[in-house]
């Protein structure tokens, strides 16, 4: 605590300093945008990151410059980052699938309808989110308990009952959600990533993986990461630079 | 079999009218001398002018394997009258080493036994000939009446080089029925049909034959040495035994059995070469013969984000299907698609040509000129024996502000499902609430031992709720519970001037007190029991004898009012107050 209140401090200075708020450099950013300039709208939508301030909004307007200058990989980076903070935006979704398509030129699965509602209902909720959900409930259903220690009654039972259900859902769903958001997966950002059979340039290269491609990240060894695709059930050795991890914290 | 073909034969006899009837029967064999792993036909002819020939009986032949092989029938009627020929066929096999009889088959008809003359057949030890069913040597022979050659173009290659194989069947004789030719084994090499079929005449050694020729091309797979099997045709011809009894041109051509026989071709042998290192360019692929390359656009000017389609041709001599897609470089400001591939062969002179287009579809992301640079590819010349790089012209693509939007594609061009062509990704968020970026909140240890608060708080809870419980229900358990609080609340209510009430109240406040601790009933406690109860609980004489002289004192008072002021009781009860705060004290430490 006694560290966060210098550094607010030094940013609060240092912001009015600048007397931009982020709201308006992200603004400015995209008139950048809007007029073409996508390397001058990156460099400021970085800048704000860089400034330690992050929103759904921003990634996702980056994702769409570095899009816009054909840097595919650093885009569905900044989409996949955009969806981690809210994934019900269909606006992200969408271009982070219109991305993923150009980028990896995959074929299209069959979309199988279950597996589409579950994920539906996963994505319904933010990591966050789900945090505060969780804990609402938790502490529901705490008092509900201790209320029930002096008062007996139906209705008080229903409701430990229902509580307690779904403290035990949302507990399930968040637990997933933070495994799946702490995973170290990665982005390839650099064209034509080639995945070797060990850490060194010395090892043979064994496939090539596309920009764009999302993988995670196993081990790392001096500037060597060892990553697993886990569709195709492959793994290898790729330098440090050809990757960027999603989760930037 | 044997018994089916004796089954089939005997003991049938069709009667038919019987005037002025004639018929004939023989037996012949094509061969009367074979060895032990040959075989001969024998053929029973019965000829007549009825309708209905009847069939012969035949005798056991225990000395030969017997098969039947068919019949064939052949009616006419010339004026009026009819005449019938059926011929029998069975093959022998022999069983055995020797001299042997084909006994006299008879047959009964309209009353007279007709019979056949026994043949003599002669089995000798297996002599070193071609297999049964192929008496003709399969090397072409002048002047045998069929024949079939094999031969290549080249018996070296390389790679990946055409080598060209004829079948050639000869002959001199009508065939009775299509041959059917069996190609030989092309393992370890790339086969292409090379069709039509040429047929034509040619003189050999003073015979003229007719020739049928059947072109394959060939391309190797891989470097070594190959071995091209033998061919075989087999094919049914007349047979010129003069054997039958109508043994002239006419009947020859009537009624003879064809004769099956299969003819082989020599193997070949193939060396193939594999592709020379030296010289051997950086993105060769393994095409080999002679090409040329081009490149088309179908429109030079476009507006952005609307297709264009690139086509890039490769035609020329070699095996055209398998020609690999020459690098198209990544294209800046294009987006590219999938590339599709279409062959067009044509075998014209019986060599494999044609050409290969492979079709890509850009869609350019901004205004602008672009140049879609030379591409290029490289073949091996077999005939040149060196490497050669083939180029496209570059191509200039204008490229004009898009208009209206983007359309949709066909999924003509993608066969695998549309894509999202012509579409574009989402615009942009044009508001945001800004959050400082820090770990996730879950992550945060304040977070975490909030968490575990609720734990406490119900653990908490729980013991109290017990407590409360046990208030409620165990009286002796609320009155020890509540001793002292109630005995101070009493001590406190006094507000009374009256020494008497005062004493009263403060003596009634601490033998209800002492009752609820030891679980007595308040009205009978005496000073005697008192003293007793609390000896017996542990508390101490000087505690003790505190209590009894503060009774002592408050009942003084109580029955002596006027000697006593108010301001004498104020000392009593300071003490009552004490003495229960030991008291209450002392049963704790009892208690623990």
């Amino acid at each position: 605590m006694k560290k966060v209140i210098p550094a607010t401090l030094f940013v609060l200075l240092i912001s009015l300093a600048c007397a931009q708020t982020p709201q308006e450099i992200f603004l400015q950013a995209n008139r950048q945008y809007e007029a073409g300039a996508y390397e001058g709208a990156i460099s400021a939508y970085e800048n704000l990151i860089r400034q330690g301030w992050e929103s759904a909004s921003l990634y996702y307007n980056l994702g769409n410059a570095y899009f816009k200058s054909g840097k595919t990989g650093l885009a569905i980076l900044n989409y996949e980052r955009a969806k981690i903070l809210n994934p019900r935006d269909e606006d992200i979704k969408f271009n982070l699938e219109y991305a993923r398509a150009s980028a990896i030129q995959e074929e299209e699965k069959a979309k199988n309808p279950i597996r589409e509602f579950f994920t539906g209902i996963y994505n319904l909720l933010s990591v966050e989110e789900l945090t505060i959900v969780f804990t609402l409930l938790y502490f529901s259903l705490i008092l509900a308990v201790c209320i029930s220690f002096f008062f007996k009654s139906g209705i008080l039972r229903l409701l430990k009952t229902a509580l307690g259900i779904l403290v035990a859902v949302s507990g399930l769903w968040w637990a997933a959600k933070i495994h799946n958001v702490s995973q170290p997966y990665a982005i390839v950002v650099k064209p034509d990533c080639s995945i070797r059979s060990g850490p060194g340039m010395e090892y043979t290269a064994g496939y090539l993986i596309p920009e764009g491609k999302k993988v995670l990240i196993l081990r790392v060894k001096d500037s060597w990461y060892e990553v697993g695709l886990k569709e195709e059930g492959l793994k290898g050795w790729t330098e440090v630079d050809k990757l960027e991890k999603i989760r930037n914290y | 079999m044997n018994r089916f073909v004796i089954f089939l034969l005997s003991g049938i006899f069709l009667c038919c009218a019987a005037n002025a009837q004639d018929i004939s029967i023989s037996a012949s064999v094509d061969n009367a001398r074979i060895s032990l792993d040959q075989q001969t036909t024998l053929r029973i002819t019965i000829s007549g002018n009825i309708a209905q020939i009847p069939h012969p009986q035949i005798p056991q032949l225990p000395d030969f394997n017997v098969y039947s092989s068919g019949q064939s029938q052949s009616i006419s009627i010339v004026n009026g009258k009819i005449s019938s020929s059926v011929t029998f066929n069975f093959v022998l096999v022999p069983r055995k080493v020797g001299k042997f009889t084909i006994p006299a088959f008879s047959l009964q008809f309209g009353g007279k036994v007709y019979t056949t003359s026994p043949i003599e057949i002669e089995v000798v030890q297996g002599q070193v000939q071609p297999s049964p069913p192929a008496p003709s040597q399969p090397s072409p022979q002048a002047g045998a009446q069929l024949f079939v050659t094999g031969s290549v173009d080249k018996k070296t290659a390389y790679v990946n080089e055409q080598i060209t194989y004829s079948f050639k069947f000869y002959r001199c004789v009508n065939l009775l029925s299509n041959p059917q030719y069996k190609p030989p084994d092309f393992t370890g090499f790339w086969v292409e049909d090379l069709p039509p079929q040429r047929t034509y005449y040619e003189n050999l050694d003073g015979q003229r034959y007719f020739v049928v020729e059947v072109k394959t091309a060939l391309f190797p797979t891989a470097p070594g040495e190959y071995t091209i099997g033998s061919a075989s045709l087999v094919c049914n011809v007349e047979d010129f035994s003069p054997s039958s009894i109508f043994d002239d041109d006419f009947f020859r051509s009537f009624f003879s059995r064809g004769k099956t026989q299969t003819l082989t071709t020599q193997p070949i042998h193939i060396k193939v070469l594999p592709l020379p290192a030296q010289g051997k360019p950086q993105n060769f692929a393994g095409t080999v013969g002679k090409y040329t390359i081009s490149a088309v656009l179908d429109k030079n000017t476009v507006e952005a984000n609307q297709p264009v389609t690139l086509k890039v041709t490769i035609s020329g001599r070699g095996n055209i299907k398998t020609i690999s897609q020459p690098g198209i470089e990544e294209l800046k400001g294009f987006r590219k698609y999938e590339t599709i591939t279409s062959t067009n062969i044509s075998k014209e002179n019986y060599i494999v040509q044609g050409s290969k287009t492979f079709t890509t579809m850009l869609v350019p992301q901004a205004p602008g000129q672009f140049i879609i640079p030379a591409i290029q590819t490289t073949y091996f010349d077999p005939e040149a024996r060196a490497y050669r790089t083939i180029l496209t012209s570059p191509i200039t693509l204008n490229v004009k502000p898009g208009t209206g939007p983007a359309p949709e594609m066909s999924s003509l061009f993608t066969p695998k499902g549309v894509k999202f062509l012509g579409k574009d990704i989402r615009y942009l968020k044009t508001s945001s609430r800004f959050t400082r970026i820090s770990g996730p909140l879950y992550e945060k240890p304040w977070f975490i031992t909030f968490q575990i608060l609720p734990l406490i708080i119900l653990l908490i809870t729980w013991f109290y709720s017990l407590h409360y419980r046990r208030l409620a229900t165990d009286i002796s358990y609320a009155r020890l519970h509540r001793a002292y609080r109630n005995a101070e609340r009493t001590l406190k209510g006094i507000r009374s001037n009256d020494p008497s009430i005062c004493a009263c109240t403060i003596s009634e406040a601490l033998t209800n007190y002492i009752a609820d601790k030891l679980g007595l009933a308040a009205a009978g406690l005496t000073s005697q029991i008192i003293e007793t109860e609390l000896s017996k609980a542990g508390i101490d004489a000087e505690t003790l004898k505190e209590v009894l002289g503060i009774i002592e004192r408050c009942n003084f008072v109580r029955y002596a009012p006027a000697s006593t002021s108010v301001e004498e009781i104020r000392p009593v009860y300071e003490k009552a107050k004490a003495v229960i705060m030991k008291l209450e004290k002392m049963m704790k430490i009892k208690k623990q």
